[in-house]
Formats: C-alpha cells, sequence, structure tokens
C-alpha cells in the first residue's frame, strides 16, 4: 500500500513540469528519474495504438513490467514496485494533465 | 472466391504513391547509403585477411557490438574452413546471449496476390497471365485467422501486393480485423497477439494508418541492394523506384512505428555484396534514429511460376554459401532478430538455425486463403513461389523440443514498452533474453495445454522442465522479482488463464 500524502507537488516534480526548454519527452525522462530516486518506483512512458505500447520516455534501465497504467487512450506507463494508491497515480496524472496537456483518465490494468 | 475490384484508377493511384520529398530528406549530400562501388572496394580490399584479425572480429561481436563494413566484408572473405566453424560457433553463441535458447513461430497470411509491379522473379508479377489473381475480403481475412488460431499461432505477417486495392486503408481494415479475432479453445480462447506486415514501401501519411491500429513490425525488403541489378530486375511499376523502396523503413520510423525489419532476396546479386548491403542499412537507421533493424530475413530466390529469371540466373546462392550468410548476418547485427522461412527444406533449416536465426514459420501456406479453404497441396499457379518444407508447427515444435530448443509464442515486448531504442538497450545488454525466456516458458506452456499433440506434449513437458530449473539457478531472476512472478503466473496459466506475460 502506497503512502496516502502528496507525493509529487515537490518541487523537483513541478520545476521538470514547468522548464519551458524541456521537451515532452525530456521533462517525462526526468520525471521517471525522480520518482525512481524518491520512491524507488521505475516507471516508462508509453504512447498506445491498439496493442501497441511503444516507448516513448522513461528509464534507459531495465523495467519488470508489473503494472500498467493507462493516462488516456494514447499515453500509458508500464510500472515495476508500485507502491502508490490509484488516488495518488491520479494526482501524478493531474500533473501531468495540467502541465503537458495529457487528458486526465485512468484505467488501472493490472497484468 | 472475391471477384477482383476494378482497376480504373490505378494509374492515377500509382502516381500518387511516391512522395519525393520523402526519399530527400533522408539522403547525405543528394546521395543514397548506398555506394556500390565503396561496397565492390571493401570487399577486395579484404582479401585473405589476417587470422587474428578474424578472432578480434568475433571477439567484438561476441561483445554484442554491432560490425563495421571492413569488419564484415573480412568475415565474408575467410577461406579457412576452421575459421569458418569458429565463426559458427560464435554465431550460436551471440544468439543465446541476445535470445536465449527460444525460437518464435509464425505464419504468413497472404492477403492478395494482385500486384502493379512487374519484378522479374516474382509469380505476382503484373505480366504473369497464368496466376489465379485475388483478394481476401475482410470476412476472408477473418477466416483465414480463425483456421490459423486453431493451429495455435499467435503471431502473423500479413503479406500484399502493391496495388490500389491493398491500399494502406485495407491493411490497416485487415488488421483490425484479424486482433478482434477470437476462437474458443480448451481452456479459454485463442486470439492473434502480434499482426506484423510485409508491405510495399508506403508515405508516411500511410504508414501512420498502420501504427494507429497497432500494426506489430513494418517489413520491406530491399531485394537487391546493388542498384543496376535493381533496375534490371524491377524494370517499371512503382517497385522501379531504388530509393523509394530503401527509405520505406525510415519513413517507417517517422510515422512511429520502431519495430522495423529489413531483408534481401538472396540469388538476385552477388550474395557478399548484399550482406554488405544489409548491414549498411543497419547502420543508416541506427545514424538516423539510433535504433538499428528489429529482424533481418535473407530469402533465397525459389522457383516461381512464370518468373524465368527465378530458375535460371547465375547468382544462385549454394546451401554452403547460405550457411555463411547467416553467420556472417548473425555476427555482423547481433542485436537482431533473424528470420528464417519455409522456403528452405527442412534439411536447410536444420543447419542454419543453430547459427542464429531467432524466428520461423510453420504449418506455412502461401496461396491466397489457403488456410481456410484447407487445400494441402501447394498450387503454384496461386502462390508467389514454391515452400520447401511445409511440416506443421505441431511436427517442428517436437523436433526443436528434441533438440533443446523450446519455442516461444511471446509477443510481450511490443506490449508493454519494449520497443525501439528501449529494446535495443536491452539487446545489446542481454536483458531481453532474459525476459525471453521466462515468456517462452509462459505461452509454451499455454500452446501445449491448448493444441499440442500427445506426442509432442510429452517433448514439450520435458523442454519447460528443463528451462524452469534453468531459471531457478539465474541470479538475474532469482535476485530480482522474476523468479517469483514466473512462477505466479506459470500457476495461473496452468489453471487455464491466458495471456499473461512478463
Amino acid at each position: 500500500m502506497g503512502k496516502e500524502i502528496s507525493l509529487f507537488k515537490t518541487k523537483a516534480i513541478e520545476e521538470c513540469l514547468k522548464n519551458q526548454s524541456f521537451s515532452i519527452k525530456q521533462k517525462l525522462n526526468q520525471i521517471a528519474i525522480l520518482m525512481r530516486k524518491q520512491y524507488q518506483v521505475k516507471i516508462d512512458f508509453c504512447q498506445i495504438f491498439g496493442n501497441r505500447w511503444s516507448h516513448f520516455a522513461g528509464l534507459t534501465e531495465t523495467i519488470i513490467p508489473e503494472n500498467r497504467i493507462h493516462i488516456n487512450e494514447q499515453f500509458g506507463m508500464i510500472i515495476e514496485n508500485d507502491v502508490f494508491t490509484q488516488a495518488q497515480w491520479l494526482e501524478l496524472i493531474e500533473l501531468l494533465v495540467q502541465y503537458l496537456k495529457i487528458n486526465n483518465r485512468i484505467l488501472n490494468d493490472k497484468f | 472466391m472475391t471477384a477482383i475490384p476494378p482497376q480504373k484508377n490505378s494509374n492515377t493511384w500509382i502516381k500518387n504513391v511516391i512522395k519525393e520529398d520523402e526519399i530527400t530528406k533522408y539522403l547525405q549530400q543528394g546521395k543514397d547509403f548506398i555506394n556500390d562501388d565503396l561496397i565492390i572496394s571493401q570487399l577486395d580490399q579484404a582479401k585473405n585477411p589476417e587470422k587474428s584479425y578474424i578472432h578480434s572480429i568475433i571477439d567484438k561481436a561476441l561483445s554484442i557490438e554491432r560490425l563495421e563494413p571492413g569488419e564484415t566484408a573480412a568475415l565474408l572473405n575467410v577461406m579457412d574452413q576452421d575459421l569458418w566453424s569458429e565463426i559458427y560457433e560464435a554465431a550460436g553463441q551471440i544468439k543465446k546471449t541476445v535470445y536465449d535458447n527460444r525460437i518464435v513461430t509464425f505464419a504468413p497470411l497472404y492477403c492478395g496476390n494482385l500486384c502493379v509491379n512487374n519484378c522479374l522473379y516474382c509469380g505476382f508479377r503484373t505480366e504473369n497471365t497464368s496466376e489465379k489473381r485475388r483478394l481476401l475480403s475482410i470476412e476472408e481475412i477473418k477466416k483465414e485467422a480463425e483456421a490459423l488460431c486453431k493451429i495455435g499461432h499467435k503471431r502473423l505477417i500479413l503479406v500484399y501486393g502493391e496495388h490500389p486495392s491493398s491500399d494502406a486503408d485495407y491493411m490497416a481494415d485487415s488488421i483490425k480485423a484479424i486482433y478482434d479475432t477470437k476462437i474458443p479453445t480448451k481452456k479459454g480462447f485463442a486470439q492473434i497477439r502480434r499482426v506484423n506486415i510485409n508491405a510495399a514501401p508506403m508515405s508516411i501519411s500511410d504508414l501512420k494508418k498502420l501504427w494507429s491500429v497497432g500494426i506489430g513490425t513494418y517489413q520491406v525488403f530491399q531485394e537487391t541492394y546493388h542498384h543496376q541489378t535493381y533496375q534490371k530486375v524491377h524494370p517499371s511499376g512503382i517497385k522501379s523506384h531504388y530509393q523509394w523502396r530503401l527509405y520505406a523503413l525510415h519513413r517507417g520510423m517517422d510515422a512511429g512505428i520502431d519495430d522495423l525489419a529489413i531483408g534481401a532476396l538472396f540469388g538476385l546479386y552477388d550474395w557478399r555484396f548484399e550482406v554488405m548491403g544489409l548491414l549498411y542499412h543497419a547502420i543508416d537507421m541506427e545514424n538516423h534514429f539510433g535504433v538499428g533493424p528489429h529482424t533481418v530475413s535473407f530469402p533465397r530466390l525459389t522457383p516461381a511460376e512464370g518468373a524465368a529469371f527465378s530458375i535460371n540466373n547465375q547468382y544462385q546462392v549454394s546451401d554452403k554459401d547460405f550457411k555463411k550468410i547467416v553467420a556472417v548476418l548473425r555476427l555482423s547485427i547481433p542485436y537482431s532478430g533473424m528470420i528464417i522461412t519455409a522456403r528452405e527444406s527442412a534439411e536447410v533449416r536444420r543447419a542454419v538455425i543453430p547459427l542464429g536465426c531467432t524466428q520461423t514459420d510453420a504449418s506455412t501456406r502461401i496461396g491466397i486463403g489457403s488456410y481456410s479453404e484447407q487445400y494441402n497441396q501447394q498450387e503454384k499457379e496461386r502462390q508467389q513461389f514454391m515452400l520447401g518444407d511445409t511440416r506443421s508447427l505441431d511436427e517442428l515444435i517436437r523436433e526443436f523440443a528434441e533438440n533443446g530448443t523450446i519455442t516461444s509464442f511471446c509477443t510481450a515486448g511490443y506490449r508493454c514498452g519494449r520497443t525501439g531504442d528501449k529494446i535495443m538497450g536491452m539487446l545489446k545488454n542481454g536483458h531481453e533474453g532474459k525476459f525471453c525466456k521466462l515468456n517462452a516458458i509462459l505461452t509454451f506452456r499455454e500452446w501445449l495445454d491448448d493444441f499440442a499433440s500427445e506426442e509432442t506434449k510429452q517433448a514439450g513437458e520435458q523442454m519447460i522442465l528443463k528451462e524452469i530449473e534453468e531459471a531457478k539457478k539465474d541470479p538475474f531472476y532469482t535476485n530480482s522479482k522474476l523468479f517469483s512472478i514466473l512462477e505466479q503466473y506459470y500457476g495461473r496459466i496452468k489453471n487455464g488463464e491466458r495471456d499473461l506475460f512478463i
């Protein structure tokens, strides 16, 4: 079970999302690194087309795909060591929506 | 039988296919990446290579590093039989490191043989009047998919002629129809989980249509990389444009499809030149996108009805040279999958699979509609070429199991983000091979329970036990959660759950 506190509204993540000089891909790469460092959660971000989840951004290291979370119909996250609750994931997704214009919708798709 | 659609708009369609700006954007100083004179001189200069130099190249390949053209040219010039034995051994080791001891199976599904091109070696060529022309309707494609599901196939490659009736919209509809097809099995249902495409070069906007419906791999063979030969064997039609074809996969990458497959048809020109061409293709993809080819194919020219060139030409490749082609490609592009098909005889497949092949087809039929209509004889007038091996999937799997190779029906990678540069990194560091083993065990378990004959099931059970024992001793699995996930998923599959993957 994950912590029930506001996890993602940290200075580092917000700064990363606000950074005008980063592309979306660079921002998501940075978020994956921050999540890894702070919570030991590994994330890759994918673009979804039908069955295909194409790698878009995330960690360079190998991830065991324990969990897939749809951000919306076009984007999703591959996750290892998912310690967060659905409410906490929604919080992250809201931040992504706010800063990256990704629509807010979550479908938890446990393997 | 489906009527051939009207062709009144063919000429307009043909004129609009090629987009010159989607070629020139990839050229370097106006030139493509195949410099015929350079390749010929590299092959000449590499004659009589020192043994120590060949050893250093083998070592480099064993560290899963892609070779440079001069190094591949040296391998292609090896004359010493002992050195060839070392190359063959290294090829097998590289395959084991990158992909483990699994082989992935698939089936080709020919959707039509209408074609505007006139390739001298191909049975589908427009001037071949003895070919029975047909394009499957979407309903007929579903029937083909159902027949393939009943055998237990999970992965298809759809093949289309180049024709306005089988354009990108038709391809997208056929992919969707196949993904939607389900048939009941002993436990649950069977479904095709990955649909790959072998089709003519397309524009970026057309390729996006295929991406949007979840294409697996997009495969285009250059046929021959030698410019002059290319013009000779493709005298007319869209396919006569060498560079439109050469950059088909670059456009695929720009359209978002990051699993792309190269190939050459060996026997059109000197085989050493074609190996160099494939390597240059991989290098140019790496240079542009940081991602090389997902797979490499190396079909040999096979006799085709109505195509005299397929029978008589000076560049036909012997079985002995074919082994060299496979091994040198394995060393040159060590991270790529390699596909050997049922064009080849069972004997040749047995000889070259241990040299690094990662995928093969089985229960293969290449006539249009030939899976659902249940005709067993090869029919030359509705096939592109003649097959060398028509063994069933069950027979092939049993033989693999008896020889220590596990058959994998894994389609996990492209469904969990192991694509493009992500999977390239994992192939190079050996991690993908570790996932291959686990997904091979899980999908083989499913197949044995749902589709195997009793004899094959017995051989397969022993194979699975051996693989699980190996995994149990590997720290990569035991030091992470992977082994416990394997045990958990394996139990769930034995209890009837399907399509669990890691």
